[in-house]
């Protein structure tokens, strides 16, 4: 069953991201990641600013 | 908005060293850890620590008049920086990825790659465990390494990049522990101070530099991201 299981796995994913991250403004998936990840004193008014130019990661 | 709640007493820092205050752990946080380092001309407070009237009272007292600096090491550990923020004005210094979670903090500073605050600390990005996650050594006479999550207490006196669910990107995060290693130097090797919950070190606080174990580890029952 294992090899039925994995590809189920990845269509679920995939459905759930394009289910869910079905967002306006230029959201990144890191940012809604962010949103629903950190713990932090999130300001939901940030969804609507445009992101800004970072660094590339190393 | 003016908050009108009292806050919870709390418990008041532990000082580990002359120099040196452990706060207690942070709900907000996951149970992580934020200290202080008293430290010339500017001390500064790593990561933030629970909002209660002891830790108020303790940051005033530390602080002695003098203006911190508060620095976050990665997003798990900004709890409720902008409440103590609007209490105490201290200005934040974040890296650039994670400054988008703090619009209403004002003065907010951000770096790149690498900073050096005023007392001669140096801040180095490693994302891994957060997209901004961060470390900040204090040389000597201090010579401590603030890693904040990249290294977390997983026994007793071992120290471990950890992958778990809220892991932003493993592969990075090893690069980061590599890169470190690297831009710390070997003369003195600092003590190790995480920013994470410190339960496993049963008892200890600073762990020594030879407690960094080489493995990385991955934590129980936890799918590895494709």
């Amino acid at each position: 069953m294992a090899f039925i299981k994995r590809p189920i796995r990845r269509l679920r994913r995939k459905a759930l991201l394009h289910q869910t991250f079905r967002l306006p403004q230029r959201l990144s998936l890191h940012t809604i990641g962010a949103l629903r990840e950190a713990l932090a004193d999130v300001d939901l008014r940030i969804v609507n600013q445009p992101l800004p130019q970072l660094t590339p990661f190393p | 908005m003016t908050l009108t709640s009292s806050l919870e007493q709390g418990r008041p820092p532990q000082q580990i060293r002359e120099d040196l205050w452990l706060f207690p752990p942070n709900r907000d946080c996951l149970g992580g850890s934020s200290w202080w380092l008293d430290c010339v001309p500017e001390p500064v407070l790593i990561d933030c620590p629970p909002l209660t009237e002891a830790t108020l009272q303790a940051l005033e007292r530390l602080a002695a008049g003098r203006i911190p600096r508060l620095l976050l090491t990665n997003r798990e550990g900004h709890g409720r920086v902008r409440r103590l923020q609007e209490r105490l004005g201290w200005p934040v210094l974040v890296q650039e990825q994670e400054a988008y979670l703090l619009p209403g903090v004002d003065p907010l500073e951000t770096f790149a790659q690498t900073h050096r605050t005023a007392s001669g600390l140096r801040l180095l990005w490693t994302p891994g465990p957060t997209p901004g996650s961060c470390v900040v050594h204090a040389p000597a006479p201090w010579n401590v390494l603030f890693c904040g999550r990249l290294l977390v207490p997983v026994a007793v006196g071992v120290l471990a990049g950890l992958q778990h669910r809220r892991t932003f990107h493993w592969p990075r995060q090893q690069r980061s522990l590599e890169r470190l290693r690297d831009w710390v130097g070997s003369d003195p090797l600092p003590s190790l101070a995480s920013g994470a919950g410190l339960g496993a070190l049963r008892g200890e606080r600073l762990a020594p530099w030879s407690a960094w174990a080489d493995g990385f580890h991955q934590a129980p029952h936890q799918e590895t991201p494709t």
